[in-house]
C-alpha cells in the first residue's frame, strides 16, 4: 500500500514538474507572439520586437496588414508613420510595441442598398456563370445520346423523361437564367427547345415544376457551391475531320488546344472517315490526328509546321486576319507593329515589306484596340486610319474596333468639331474615341462585351449624357453617365 | 434612413449617439398582396450571394433583389426616373452620398403568383449594387412586401416558397415539411421599423441581430464592449467599400458564445466594423447582422405572422 502511495506521489510529482515546465515553456511563447485582436472598439495590435523579419512578415501578411511601416524597429519615424496612418501608439517597450486604431463607420452604411456591398468576399462562388468570352476551347461529351441537334444556328435543347412535369424551362448564360422565359415544348419522350446560340461557351439548368436540375445526359457540368451543377454546352464553330482510315480501330485528336494530350478526344466514326466538332476561339494552333498509335498531319490542310521530329504539325488559324498596312519607309530598317492586343510589345510583331511599305496580318479578337507603328524606333500612328485618340503620354494612338457590335448615334450637333465618346470601354479616355459626322449624326462602332456599360459623349470639350437615352446613373462628380446593358445570344 | 425618417447624429463619444427625428406617417400602411393562398414556389438565381427573383413594377420586367435589410419595395432610379414622385425626402447630411430620396407609388407590381396595387416604393440608384454583381437590378424586395407572408428559402436548391397566410393561419412549411423536432431550431423574431429582429446574447450582453438576405456576411459592431469583443477571434484586416467612393477598414473573425434566441451558434464568421449609423429609434440600435453566410447554412423559413424563424437542414 505504501509503495503504491509512493509510487503515486512520484507520479505526481513528475507530473506537476511536467506542468510548470509546460507552463514556463508557453508562456514564454506567449510574450512572443504578435496579436490582432478587437479591443475598445478597435483593432489593438501586438509586436513583438524581437522576432525575424520572416516571422513579422508572415503575421503582417496572415493579418492583411503589410502596409504597417513596423520593420524598421528602432528608426525614430517609425512611429511618426505610424501616426500618419492613423494608428496611436499605446506603448512602446524593448520589448513590444503596441498599437490601436478605431474603425470608422462607412458612410452611408444605414441605407439597405448599401448593406449588400458590404462582403468580405473577393470572389462568391459561381452559382450562375455569366456569358464567357474567355473560353479558348471547348467540345461536347453527352450520355446515352448523341449532340444536340444545330440547325441553322439554333441548338435543339432537350430534356429526356419528366414526362409527367406540369411546366418545364431552360435557364441559362443565353437567357440570362431567366426563370420565366425559355419554356420547353413537350414531346413523348421529353421536352425540347431550340435556342439560337452563337459559338461559345454556355451554362445551362432545366426547372422541372420550379425545381433546378442540371442536364444528366452531359458529361460537361461543372460544381457550383452547394455541390450541385451546372450543365455545360459548347456550341461548336469547327470540325476536324480526317476522311479515310475506315479500317482503324482508335483515331484520336490532340493538338495545342488540349496541350497534346493523346487520350482526351476521341474522334468519332462518319461514312466518310473520322471527324470531332469542337469550339475554338480566334487564334492561331497546331494540330495532328492519332490514328492507332500513329501521327498522321491533317492530309487536307496545307498549312504545317515543323513538329521538330522530322515531321509536321498541321496549323489551324481561327479568325479573320486583319492587314496592318504602313505605305512608304521604303530605307526604314525594322518596323514594328504594337498595340494594346500585345500589351505594347515592342519586339514581337516584326511587319514585312510590301510592294509599296509594310504590312502584317493578324488575327484579333472582338474587340477596340490601340496601336502604333515603330519605324526604326519611332513610334507614330497610322496614317492611313483617322480614328485617333490621346494616350497618358498626351501623344496619339491610333484605334481598330474589330467586329464592331454596338453603334454609338448622337443627332445634330453639326457644328462641332470634335465629338467623342468616353466610357468603361476605352477607361474613360479624356480624350475619348472620335466619331464621324454621317447622315446628319454622330457615329462610332465600338464592340462592347456584354453586360453593363457606362459612357458619355464629349462634343468640343464639354461632357454630355447621350440624349438618345433615357437610362443614366449618378457618378461621384454628380453629373451623371449614360448607361447599356448589352445582351448577347 | 429610408423608412424610419431623416435622423440627426450628435457627436461625442456616447456608445449610440443618436437624437431621432419623429417616423414619417406616409408609410404606415403595408402593401397588401392578391393571390390564393396556395404555396407558390419561386425559382431564383443568386449572383454574389443575393437572391434574384423576377418581378414586375409597372409593366418593367426584370431582376429584383430580395432584402430582407430593406424595409419596402425600393426601385433602381436608373430604369425608374421617369415615374411620378410623390414626394421628395431630404436625406443629405449624415449619409453624403443621397441628397434626395424620390418616393413613388406602383400601380401594379406582381411577383410569383402574386400581384399589389398603389405601393409606395423609394427610387433610389442602385448602380453600385449592379457594378458589384454584374447583374441589371431593377429594385429591392424589401419586408414589408412579405409580411403577410410565411417564406421558406432553399440557398441549396435555389427556390423559394411562399404562401399567403390569412388571419390566424397556422401553416407554416416547417409542419408540413419536417414533423420531428429535433430536426429543426425555432427563433423568435420581432418585427420593429419594418427591420426583422433576433434576440442574441454574448458574454451577457443583450444585442439585437437584423436578419438581412440582402447581406452577404454577417457582420457585428465594433463598438461593443470588450467583453463581447474578446469573443471574436481576429483572422485579418479587409477593408469595405459603399456607395461613396471611400473604403474603410473593418475586421474579419469568427465570433464565439453567440446564442441567438437561446439557441447557441458556434464559430459565427463575422466582420466587425463600426455600425453607428445603424440606429434607428433613440431606444433602437442595430448590433449585427446575419447574412448569407449564416442563412445559407440552413433552409430558412421566416414566418411572417407567427413571427417565428425556422432552421432545418
Amino acid at each position: 500500500m505504501e509503495l503504491i502511495m509512493a509510487n503515486l506521489k512520484n507520479i505526481f510529482y513528475k507530473s506537476l514538474i511536467a506542468v510548470i515546465v509546460l507552463f514556463t515553456v508557453t508562456s514564454v511563447k506567449c510574450f512572443a507572439q504578435n496579436k490582432c485582436m478587437l479591443k475598445n472598439g478597435g483593432m489593438h495590435i501586438v509586436i513583438n520586437r524581437h522576432q525575424t523579419v520572416a516571422s513579422l512578415d508572415s503575421f503582417l501578411t496572415r493579418y492583411n496588414l503589410t502596409d504597417l511601416d513596423v520593420k524598421d524597429y528602432y528608426r525614430p519615424t517609425m512611429t511618426d508613420s505610424l501616426k500618419a496612418k492613423g494608428w496611436t501608439i499605446l506603448s512602446l517597450t524593448q520589448d513590444e510595441i503596441t498599437i490601436s486604431k478605431t474603425l470608422n463607420a462607412l458612410e452611408g452604411f444605414k441605407d439597405p442598398q448599401n448593406t449588400i456591398l458590404i462582403s468580405n468576399k473577393n470572389n462568391s462562388p459561381i452559382d450562375f456563370p455569366k456569358l464567357s468570352e474567355e473560353t479558348v476551347f471547348g467540345y461536347n461529351r453527352f450520355v446515352s445520346k448523341p449532340d444536340y441537334a444545330v440547325r441553322n444556328s439554333e441548338v435543339a435543347f432537350f430534356l429526356r423523361g419528366h414526362t409527367n412535369a406540369k411546366r418545364v424551362l431552360i435557364s441559362g448564360t443565353f437567357n440570362n437564367w431567366s426563370t420565366s422565359s425559355g419554356i420547353m415544348i413537350k414531346r413523348d419522350n421529353g421536352w425540347v427547345l431550340n435556342i439560337p446560340l452563337n459559338p461559345g461557351k454556355y451554362w445551362y439548368k432545366f426547372i422541372v415544376d420550379d425545381n433546378w436540375i442540371y442536364d444528366e445526359d452531359n458529361q460537361n457540368k461543372e460544381p457550383n457551391e452547394f455541390e450541385d451543377y451546372n450543365s455545360v454546352y459548347y456550341c461548336c464553330n469547327y470540325t476536324f475531320k480526317l476522311n479515310d482510315y475506315a479500317n482503324a480501330k482508335r483515331v484520336y485528336l490532340t493538338g495545342s488546344f488540349v496541350d497534346w494530350d493523346k487520350n482526351k478526344l476521341r474522334m468519332i466514326k462518319t461514312d466518310k472517315g473520322w471527324e470531332f466538332p469542337v469550339y475554338l476561339t480566334n487564334g492561331t494552333y497546331t494540330y495532328k490526328f492519332l490514328v492507332d498509335g500513329k501521327w498522321v498531319a491533317d492530309p487536307l490542310n496545307p498549312n504545317k509546321v515543323s513538329d521538330e521530329n522530322g515531321g509536321y504539325n498541321s496549323v489551324l488559324t481561327r479568325g479573320t486576319f486583319y492587314t496592318f498596312k504602313l505605305k512608304g519607309y521604303p530605307n526604314a530598317k525594322q518596323v514594328v507593329l504594337s498595340g494594346t492586343f500585345n500589351n505594347w510589345k515592342e519586339g514581337e510583331l516584326l511587319m514585312k515589306k510590301s510592294d509599296d511599305g509594310w504590312q502584317l496580318p493578324y488575327v484579333m479578337r472582338p474587340g477596340n484596340y490601340e496601336y502604333k507603328f515603330i519605324v526604326d524606333g519611332n513610334w507614330i500612328t497610322d496614317p492611313s486610319n483617322n480614328k485617333i485618340t490621346k494616350n497618358d503620354q498626351q501623344t496619339f494612338n491610333s484605334i481598330i474596333v474589330i467586329k464592331p457590335n454596338y453603334t454609338f448615334h448622337l443627332k445634330g450637333h453639326k457644328e462641332a468639331k470634335n465629338v467623342t465618346v468616353a466610357g468603361d470601354f476605352n477607361t474613360w479616355n479624356d480624350y475619348g474615341y472620335p466619331m464621324s459626322f454621317i447622315n446628319n449624326e454622330w457615329v462610332l462602332p465600338v464592340y462592347l462585351s456584354s453586360g453593363k456599360h457606362t459612357y458619355k459623349f464629349i462634343v468640343d470639350g464639354n461632357w454630355i449624357l447621350d440624349p438618345g437615352n433615357k437610362l443614366w446613373e449618378n457618378n461621384e462628380y454628380g453629373t451623371g453617365n449614360s448607361v447599356i446593358w448589352i445582351d448577347k445570344k | 434612413m429610408l423608412t424610419w425618417g431623416v435622423f440627426h447624429h450628435a457627436s461625442g463619444d456616447a456608445v449610440f449617439p443618436i437624437v431621432p427625428i419623429p417616423q414619417q406617417t406616409e408609410f404606415e400602411q403595408d402593401p397588401i398582396p392578391a393571390g390564393d393562398t396556395l404555396i407558390c414556389t419561386i425559382p431564383f438565381k443568386k449572383a454574389g450571394n443575393l437572391i434574384l427573383i423576377e418581378g414586375d413594377a409597372d409593366n418593367q420586367k426584370g431582376s429584383f433583389i430580395l432584402d430582407t435589410g430593406a424595409p419596402r419595395l425600393v426601385l433602381n432610379l436608373t430604369y425608374f426616373r421617369d415615374v411620378k414622385a410623390r414626394s421628395q425626402t431630404a436625406a443629405g447630411g449624415i449619409s453624403g452620398g443621397i441628397a434626395n430620396i424620390m418616393q413613388t407609388t406602383v400601380q401594379n407590381f406582381k411577383v410569383g403568383n402574386y400581384k399589389y396595387k398603389n405601393i409606395d416604393a423609394d427610387v433610389v440608384s442602385l448602380g453600385h449594387i449592379e457594378d458589384h454583381i454584374g447583374v441589371k437590378v431593377l429594385g429591392l424586395i424589401g419586408v414589408n412586401m412579405l409580411k403577410s407572408f410565411t417564406v421558406m428559402i432553399d440557398y441549396k436548391s435555389n427556390l423559394i416558397k411562399i404562401k399567403l397566410l390569412k388571419r390566424k393561419d397556422k401553416f407554416c412549411f416547417r409542419k408540413m415539411l419536417l414533423k420531428d423536432t429535433a430536426s429543426y431550431q425555432t427563433m423568435q423574431i420581432r418585427l420593429y421599423y419594418n427591420k426583422l429582429i433576433v434576440a442574441g446574447l454574448m458574454s451577457g450582453k443583450k444585442l439585437n441581430f437584423i436578419i438581412d438576405t440582402g447581406a452577404e456576411s454577417n457582420v457585428i459592431d465594433s463598438r461593443l464592449p470588450d467583453a463581447v469583443l474578446e469573443k471574436i477571434n481576429v483572422t485579418g484586416r479587409i477593408l469595405l467599400s459603399g456607395s461613396s467612393y471611400k473604403k474603410v477598414e473593418a475586421l474579419n473573425g469568427n465570433a464565439e458564445g453567440l446564442s441567438l434566441s437561446g439557441i447557441p451558434i458556434n464559430n459565427l464568421p463575422v466582420i466587425v466594423t463600426n455600425l453607428k449609423d445603424m440606429c434607428f429609434a433613440f431606444d433602437f440600435c442595430i448590433d449585427g447582422m446575419l447574412g448569407f453566410d449564416f442563412l445559407s447554412l440552413h433552409i430558412v423559413e421566416i414566418n411572417f405572422a407567427n413571427r417565428e424563424m425556422y432552421l432545418w437542414n
